[in-house]
């Protein structure tokens, strides 16, 4: 009679050796993409709080503190300029771009996802097109029109103009989000006592939450770092947007203020990795898993 | 409860005719199946009554109501789709209520219907879950659950079954018959499947590039398949088919294929025969409707046997006979072995003849 020998569940020790030596190696690999990504959240962290004389002095460290921190910049940002208007300007543009935007991009989106008319793919086609036109040839004709609507020097001028490429884009990315959600669930949904806007809302919308997300966040990020648009229609500095407002206000001429200006992009970019992480895992997971097959 | 009717319906795609003078009347309370390979039109054809699509031209009443411009959700109706469409986002409660709370069915009723549909279904411990958690069959189970607590007039299912394992297939099966035994909902259903027609059809509308070919109840179709197509499409192992013509031979009407005569079956008799006399005929026959010689009658013939496929109850043989081949359904106590020689016997009075041209079959 053969010997039966039960295999140990436990794995051996070289085994976990060889596992252990694996996650370092990728640790390490991962390694300088990390500190590549990480270093100028970094500066600008430092930068922030170090006091003018140890910014300037060429003979300290540039990487540590030599002096100690100040909140020196910080204060100037708030005290000395518009910082807190610029950042209401901001949210107050934001939403309404962003408002505007899913108030198009929706019903556009779904009609050229879903409905086949001539032309609906040309179209399509068409509105992404449009996103591709440069800033730089439109503000000439734009700034004409802004002066006609009378918002020429105000912040809602950016929030008429800011949709012009936001929402070719967002319908496109939309478009293409609506289309991988299984026709089926809107019949479902019609046949159930919806009409074609009642499935939209009841049913496609909801299941559409990280696309919706998506192109959120996409509105008020564009919002946040557009520049040319800003520069040309906006000058009154109580009525610039964030972006513009730390940048042409705290560069004089030659003079950079670099604390201030790195406590301005600091302040603002601190809540909006904080939003991005918090619905990472909304956009990456699709919730349609589980209606079909 | 309603019946459905199809007048001369018509469905273009382009210039793809999809459904082509569809005219059907579903009975009150008949559970009709629409069968066909892919591309029949049968799928086209339900979305229509469902009023998914709209149909080119033609008339669509349900009950005494034509509906043609009514919105899906007025039509009364409900739909099982092949892939069960749950809505993902809602947890199976809320899946099974949705269309009752559209249309402000008081709270105790529907928390009534959904108690009895989930008892019904085997799904009374799964209605917290979303239609992630749960396994095919389970999902199946939830939108047929979805249907019967709408209570509506008829229930539009759309191959329902093809999604799950075969095992399960049979099953669930049995369990809408019986389903619809006990609520008795005017149904429409469409299947690819001939077996899953067969079994569950009150009566079976058998459409081919979108035309219907024959509406009949399944011993109808089975017993007399208005054409070739039906012919093959009923039954399995499909049946057998010789082409050959109609010839005198001795007095008596026969099929002859060059190399094998068998006489004509007594419905294609008197009349019909001498009419067909000449003619290119397919001459069919049923595996089923061949025997092992045992002197009870059938037509003899002497067949080599090429294959043996052994099932169990039966055997299933390949069989040739001077270069016509076919398929026979055999006791295995026949004695069927690969090579050898077997007296078969035709039961030829229950074969069938159509026209090689029009594929119509002949019966006088």
């Amino acid at each position: 009679m053969a010997a039966i020998t039960i295999p140990r569940a436990t794995h051996g020790r070289a085994f976990r050796l060889r596992r252990l030596r694996g996650n370092i190696l990728f640790a390490l690999a991962l390694l300088p993409f990390v500190v590549f990504a990480l270093f100028p959240v970094y500066w600008m962290f430092i930068t922030t709080f170090k006091q003018v004389n140890d910014l300037y002095n060429l003979q300290d460290n540039p990487l540590t503190f030599n002096l100690a921190p100040t909140l020196e910049q910080v204060t100037y940002l708030f005290q000395q300029t518009n910082y807190a208007t610029w950042a209401v300007n901001t949210v107050e543009v934001g939403a309404v771009v962003v408002a505007i935007t899913l108030f198009v991009c929706i019903p556009a989106a779904y009609v050229l996802a879903r409905m086949r008319f001539p032309g609906s793919t040309s179209l399509g086609i068409g509105i992404f097109l449009t996103y591709l036109v440069p800033p730089t040839l439109l503000f000439l004709p734009l700034s004409q029109i802004m002066v006609g609507l009378g918002l020429i020097n105000t912040k809602w001028a950016l929030a008429v103009v800011y949709p012009t490429f936001t929402i070719p884009f967002c319908t496109w990315l939309l478009m293409g989000f609506f289309k991988s959600i299984p026709r089926e669930i809107t019949e479902a949904a019609r046949v159930d006592g919806c009409s074609r806007f009642g499935a939209l809302f009841r049913v496609v919308l909801p299941v559409s939450v990280p696309g919706l997300l998506t192109i959120v966040i996409f509105a008020f990020t564009l919002v946040m770092q557009e520049y040319v648009y800003g520069l040309t229609f906006v000058s009154a500095s109580d009525q610039k947007l964030i972006t513009l407002g730390v940048v042409t206000d705290l560069i004089r001429g030659d003079i950079f203020y670099w604390g201030s200006l790195m406590a301005g992009a600091l302040i603002v970019a601190i809540p909006v990795a904080f939003v991005y992480n918090l619905f990472m895992d909304t956009f990456v997971r699709g919730i349609t898993g589980g209606s079909l097959k | 409860m309603a019946t459905v009717r199809l007048e001369h319906i018509y469905k273009k795609f382009g210039d793809v005719i999809a459904v082509n003078d569809l005219s059907l009347e579903i009975r009150d309370e008949e559970f009709l199946v629409l069968v066909g390979p892919s591309g029949c039109g049968k799928t086209t054809a339900l979305r229509m009554v469902a009023g998914l699509e709209e149909q080119t031209s033609g008339d669509i009443f349900i009950g005494d109501r034509l509906v043609n411009d009514v919105p899906p959700k007025d039509r009364d109706i409900a739909m099982v789709f092949q892939n069960y469409a749950l809505y993902p986002h809602m947890d199976v409660t809320d899946n099974l209520s949705f269309g009752l709370k559209l249309w402000h069915v008081v709270r105790d009723e529907i928390k009534r219907r959904i108690e009895d549909a989930a008892r019904m279904l085997g799904i009374d411990r799964l209605l917290q879950r979303k239609p992630r958690e749960l396994s095919g069959g389970q999902r199946q189970r939830v939108a047929l659950g979805r249907a019967i607590v709408r209570e509506p007039k008829v229930f539009l299912m759309d191959e329902p079954l093809s999604n799950l394992d075969a095992k399960l297939r049979v099953q669930t099966r049995a369990d809408l018959l019986k389903l619809h035994q006990r609520v008795k909902t005017t149904t429409i259903y469409v299947t690819h499947d001939q077996v899953e027609a067969m079994t569950m059809g009150d009566r079976i509308a058998v459409m081919r590039d979108g035309l219907l070919q024959q509406l009949d109840t399944p011993e109808g179709l089975y017993a007399s398949p208005a054409n070739l197509f039906v012919a093959g499409f009923i039954g399995s192992p499909p049946m057998n088919f010789f082409r050959g013509t109609v010839r005198q031979v001795d007095g008596q009407t026969m099929v002859d294929t060059g190399s094998v005569r068998v006489p004509l079956p007594p419905r294609v008799a008197g009349g019909a025969a001498r009419a067909a006399l000449g003619r290119e005929v397919v001459y069919g026959i049923r595996p089923e409707d061949i025997e092992a010689q045992n002197g009870t009658g059938g037509w003899p013939v002497r067949a080599n046997i090429e294959v043996v496929e052994y099932l169990g109850n039966e055997v299933q043989v390949h069989a040739n006979v001077q270069g016509v081949t076919f398929v026979a359904r055999l006791s295995p106590r026949a004695g069927a072995r690969v090579g050898e020689d077997l007296p078969l016997s035709l039961h030829t009075e229950r074969a069938h003849v159509f026209d090689a041209k029009t594929e119509d079959a002949i019966s006088g």
